[in-house]
């Protein structure tokens, strides 16, 4: 792969991870101004699992970055 | 501005969120190179802020669905809920509010289940209530009122109102056995009284 496309990869999957974590956010901040039945589960699970896979992903770019720093001879 | 100790944490959790999200909606919309000091922002942005956003939101709405306006969001719970908040009546919700050690997570206290898995399970029959809620009509004229799913325990109010102790009432001694086995309620007729408005009033 060459390195334009990996850097490339790596921005795409930093773009995506900052959108996952936007929505995660956005829930967590409804759940917290309206203390309702609704907006709590819906922030105690999807959102959840927004802000993880959000997260999975940064680790993956930061990984992918670092690999491609320090190439493995 | 409250300074009670789950309103701290509901400013926290919203500043972490509000934090975080300004750094990256600056990512998302200025697209900047990934240099190493926006490396640095976005490990902010995506690690420490949004999980503090999440963790001390978390424990936020963990504490407040324990509140009573929160059992009140729900309106079919308004009589019990307003019921409960008014000094004035007799009922042994109102009389328990009052007491600073239930204050206003007077539901809570009474109605959570005990032992190593309480909270859990009370979460999860929390759960039931929302699906009951949304998947019932609750205005058709004639539908019942909200009902416990299991007769209350007598031992949730013997947690703090022991009948074994020394000089108990004659009632407590004659009655104490069936009491404590669940045979007979605390809020049977004649003697503490009603939990709640009675349903004809609801």
């Amino acid at each position: 792969m060459s390195d334009e496309r990996a850097a490339r990869l790596i921005e795409q999957r930093m773009r995506r991870a900052c959108w996952l974590s936007l929505a995660a956010l956005t829930l967590i901040a409804w759940s917290l101004i309206q203390p309702r039945p609704l907006p709590v589960i819906v922030a105690m699970s999807v959102g959840q699992v927004l802000g993880t896979l959000s997260l999975l992903l940064f680790v993956h770019a930061v990984l992918a970055d670092a690999l491609r720093a320090n190439p493995r001879e | 501005m409250s300074l009670e100790p789950t309103r701290l944490l509901t400013y926290l959790a919203l500043a972490s969120a509000a934090g975080a999200a300004a750094i990256l909606v600056v990512y998302l919309v200025a697209r900047p190179a990934l240099s190493r000091r926006m490396k640095l922002w976005l490990f902010a942005g995506l690690g420490p802020l949004a999980i503090t956003a999440a963790l001390v939101g978390n424990v936020s709405n963990y504490n407040v669905t324990k509140e009573r306006r929160f059992c009140g969001s729900c309106h079919v719970m308004d009589p019990y809920v307003d019921d409960a908040a008014d000094p004035k009546s007799a009922t042994l919700a109102s009389i328990h509010s009052k007491n600073p050690y239930f204050g206003g997570e007077s539901c809570y206290i009474c109605h959570a289940d005990y032992g190593m898995f309480g909270t859990v399970m009370t979460k999860m029959g929390g759960m039931r209530h929302v699906w009951h809620y949304y998947t019932e009509d609750w205005d058709t004229p004639g539908h019942p009122p909200p009902k416990l799913y299991q007769p209350y325990s007598n031992t949730t109010c013997m947690q703090c109102h022991p009948s074994d102790r020394a000089r108990q009432p004659m009632e407590h001694q004659v009655h104490g056995r069936p009491v404590r086995e669940g045979q007979v309620a605390c809020t049977a007729a004649g003697c503490h009284g009603r939990p709640h408005p009675p349903a004809e009033a609801l």
